[in-house]
C-alpha cells in the first residue's frame, strides 16, 4: 500500500509548487474577473466586466488582432520551420555549422529580437538606408512603414524570427530519429524524394509539427513585449490591452484586466481544443507508439 | 521477369571493404538465396541490387542491360525488410497500395489491385488496421503484399523471417515459396539460417568476408562444400588428417577405400551424421568413449574420445549412450570430402 503511493508522495513538493502557482493566479484573476475584488471593495459576484468588454468595439479589434498575428506568425513559422530542418537534414556537408547558427536566435531574448525588427525594418533602419544609399528610394522616410501598423509586419518579423529555429529544432530532432529505412523502403516503392517527403515523412512528424504550433500560437497570442514595443496604437494586441487595464491606477479597472486575460485563457484553451480535433478527424496515427 | 547478373561489384564503408569483387546470376523466375554470417555483405548486396547503394566498382545487369544509373524507384526491384517498415499512419489497404499510389494508378484500379493483394495474404478483414495492430505474421504478410502490388521484376527478402517465432517461421516460409513458384518472380532471399536457406531455395551462393565462397544447389552445397570454411558455416564438422595414395585414405584410424584418386595430404571432412554409433565391437576399427552428450529433441549430439581426438556425432534416438560409455565407430566414407591438407 505505502509503495503505490510513494510516487505520489514524493511528487507533492513540485506539485505544489507548480499547480500552486498556476492554480492561485487563475483562480484569483478569475474571482477578480467576475467583480470579487475586497481589496477596493467589491464583493459582489457578476458578469458585467465580461459583458462590457465584449460588448466593446476596441476589445473585439484587439481579439481580431491577436488572433491575426499569432496565427499567421505560427503558420509561417511552421512551414519556414519545417522546411529549415528538411534542407539541414538534406544537405550534405558538415553539419556542425548550420546547426548552431539557426539555434541562435533561440537563445536571444524577444526583446532583443524587437531591437534587431526596429533596426532593421524601421523608417531610419539598416534596410532603409541600404536602398537609400543603393538610390532605389529618395530619402530614408519613402521606406514603406512596416513597424507599428495595423498589418502587424513587425510583430510577425519578429515573431518569425525567434519560432522558425524552434520549430526546425523541434522537427529536425523528430526527422533525424526517424527510421531512414522507411524513407528508403518508399523510395524502392517507385516513390521520388518529394513523395517521400509529403507521404511518409510530414505525416510521421505531424504529432510535432501540431505540438510546436499549438506551443508556439499558445505564446504569441498571450504574449505582451512584442507587441508593446512593435504593435500599433489602436487596436492594441489583447494582452497590451490587459497590461494597460492592469497598470491604470484606478483599481476599479482591475477587474476589466482580468477579464480580458480569462478571455485569453478561454480562446488558447479553445484553439488547442479545435486543433486536437481537426488533427483527430484527419489523422488516426498520434505516433505515441513510435 | 528479370534475370539479374552482378559482376565484379566492389562496396566499402569507411575504408573498410565490405564487398570484394562480388559475382553471381539469378535466372528468370529462380529463388536464390544469399546465405552467410552477420556482416559479410549480404544485405549490402541486396541493397545495391534494389538501387540502395552505389557500388564502387562493377555492375548490375537486368536481363543483360546495367542498372546503375536507373533510379531505385524505377528499377523494378523491390526490398522486403526484416523490420517489416510499414508506414506507421497508414492503414493496411493504404500501406499495400502505396507504391500504386505513388506512380499515380487511378483510385479505383488501386483498389482493385489492393484488393486482390488482400485476398492473396489473406488479410481481407484486416484492411483497415493500422500496422500496430497487427501481429509479426501479419505486418510481414503486408509488407509482401505492399511489395507485391506493385507487380516488381525482381522480389529481394532481406531476413524476412528472423522476427517470426519459429511456426509462425515455417507458416511464412511456405507461404512465400508457394507465392514465388505462383508468381514466378525472380527472387533473392538473404538469410544467416541455414535450413532456411536449403529449405526454400533453387541455389546458395554462401558469402563469408564479403566474397561469394560457394554458389551451388543446395544439395550440392551441403554434401560437398567447397572447402573447411564453408563446410564450418554449414553446421559444425569433424577433420582426419592423413594420405591418398591410389584410391586408399591412410590416416590415424587405419585405410578405407575412397572415390578419389587424389594423390596427397589430405584432411578429410567427416560430417557428424555420417558417423554411426554402436555399442563396443571390437571388430570394427574405431572405438571411443563418450565424453559429452547433448539432446536437443528429435536428435542427440555427442563428442566421442577416440585415439585423443574429439569426434562430433549426431545420431537418432533410435540407441542412446551414456557419457564414459564405450562404443564403436562407422564412418560413411563415401560421403567424406577430401580437402588439401593446408586449404
Amino acid at each position: 500500500m505505502r509503495t503505490r503511493y510513494k510516487p505520489y508522495i514524493l511528487l507533492i513538493p513540485v506539485t505544489i509548487v507548480l499547480l500552486g502557482i498556476f492554480l492561485s493566479g487563475i483562480s484569483i484573476g478569475l474571482l477578480q474577473s467576475l467583480g470579487y475584488f475586497p481589496a477596493v471593495g467589491l464583493r459582489q459576484m457578476t458578469l458585467k466586466y465580461y459583458k462590457e468588454i465584449l460588448a466593446d468595439p476596441g476589445f473585439l479589434a484587439s481579439l481580431r488582432f491577436s488572433l491575426y498575428t499569432a496565427f499567421i506568425s505560427s503558420v509561417l513559422a511552421v512551414i519556414m520551420g519545417v522546411l529549415l530542418a528538411y534542407s539541414i537534414l538534406q544537405s550534405k556537408q558538415k553539419k556542425g555549422i548550420e546547426e548552431l547558427v539557426y539555434k541562435l536566435p533561440i537563445i536571444v531574448p524577444h526583446t532583443v529580437a524587437v531591437i534587431l525588427v526596429y533596426n532593421i525594418f524601421s523608417q531610419s533602419g539598416l534596410l532603409s538606408r541600404f536602398l537609400f544609399h543603393l538610390g532605389f528610394i529618395n530619402e530614408p522616410t519613402q521606406f514603406a512603414s512596416v513597424l507599428f501598423n495595423r498589418n502587424g509586419f513587425g510583430i510577425i518579423f519578429a515573431y518569425l524570427w525567434k519560432e522558425i529555429p524552434f520549430v526546425a529544432m523541434i522537427v529536425y530532432t523528430v526527422l533525424g530519429n526517424m527510421n531512414d529505412k522507411l524513407s528508403e523502403t518508399a523510395l524502392n516503392l517507385g516513390a521520388s524524394q518529394k513523395q517521400v517527403f509529403w507521404h511518409v515523412q510530414l505525416p510521421l512528424i505531424m504529432p510535432s509539427i501540431v505540438s510546436a504550433f499549438i506551443i508556439i500560437f499558445a505564446f504569441s497570442f498571450g504574449a505582451f513585449e512584442v507587441p508593446f514595443l512593435l504593435g500599433p496604437t489602436y487596436p492594441q494586441a489583447l494582452p497590451v490591452k490587459a497590461y494597460i487595464e492592469y497598470t491604470q491606477p484606478d483599481l476599479l479597472n482591475r477587474p476589466y484586466a482580468m477579464a480580458i486575460n480569462m478571455v485569453l485563457i478561454f480562446m488558447v484553451i479553445v484553439f488547442i481544443g479545435i486543433c486536437h480535433k481537426i488533427f483527430r478527424i484527419f489523422y488516426q496515427y498520434d505516433g505515441s507508439k513510435e | 521477369m528479370f534475370e539479374i547478373e552482378i559482376k565484379h561489384v566492389l562496396k566499402s564503408f569507411d575504408n573498410k571493404k565490405v564487398l570484394k569483387d562480388i559475382n553471381f546470376s539469378v535466372k528468370e523466375g529462380e529463388m536464390i538465396t544469399l546465405l552467410g554470417p552477420s556482416g559479410c555483405g549480404k544485405s549490402t548486396t541486396l541493397k545495391i541490387i534494389a538501387g540502395l547503394l552505389m557500388p564502387e566498382q562493377g555492375d548490375v545487369l537486368f536481363n543483360g542491360r546495367s542498372v546503375l544509373n536507373i533510379p531505385v524507384a524505377k528499377r523494378g526491384a523491390v526490398i522486403v525488410f526484416q523490420e517489416y517498415l510499414l508506414f506507421p499512419h497508414m492503414t493496411v489497404e493504404d500501406n499495400i497500395g502505396f507504391g500504386l499510389k505513388m506512380a499515380k494508378m487511378p483510385k479505383n484500379k488501386r483498389a482493385e489491385r489492393v484488393k486482390k493483394m488482400l485476398q492473396l495474404v489473406q488479410l481481407e478483414a484486416c484492411s483497415k488496421k493500422l500496422p500496430d495492430e497487427l501481429s509479426g505474421g501479419q505486418k510481414q504478410r503486408v509488407a509482401i503484399a505492399r511489395a507485391l502490388a506493385i507487380e516488381p521484376q525482381v522480389l529481394l527478402l532481406d531476413e524476412p523471417f528472423s522476427n517470426l517465432d519459429i511456426r509462425l517461421r515455417e507458416t511464412m516460409r511456405s507461404f512465400i515459396c508457394e507465392l514465388q513458384k505462383k508468381l514466378k518472380i525472380t527472387t533473392i532471399l538473404v538469410t544467416h539460417d541455414k535450413e532456411e536457406a536449403l529449405m526454400v531455395s533453387d541455389r546458395i551462393a554462401v558469402m563469408l568476408d564479403g566474397e561469394i565462397a560457394q554458389y551451388s544447389v543446395p544439395m550440392e552445397l551441403y554434401e560437398t562444400p567447397i572447402s573447411p570454411r564453408v563446410a564450418d558455416f554449414l553446421g559444425e564438422k569433424n577433420y582426419i588428417c592423413g594420405n591418398i595414395d591410389n584410391g586408399v585414405f591412410y590416416c590415424c584410424f587405419g585405410k578405407y577405400k575412397v572415390h578419389t584418386n587424389k594423390q596427397e595430404e589430405v584432411k578429410a571432412m567427416i560430417k557428424p551424421e555420417d558417423v554411426e554409433m554402436m555399442p563396443l565391437d571390437h571388430k570394427r576399427a574405431i572405438q571411443g568413449r563418450v565424453k559429452q552428450k547433448r539432446y536437443t529433441g528429435d536428435r542427440m549430439h555427442y563428442i566421442i574420445i577416440s585415439k585423443e581426438m574429439e569426434i562430433k556425432c549426431i545420431t537418432t534416438l533410435k540407441s542412446v549412450f551414456e557419457i564414459g560409455e564405450e562404443v564403436s565407430l562407422d564412418i560413411l566414407w563415401d560421403k567424406v570430402v577430401f580437402y588439401q591438407k593446408n586449404k
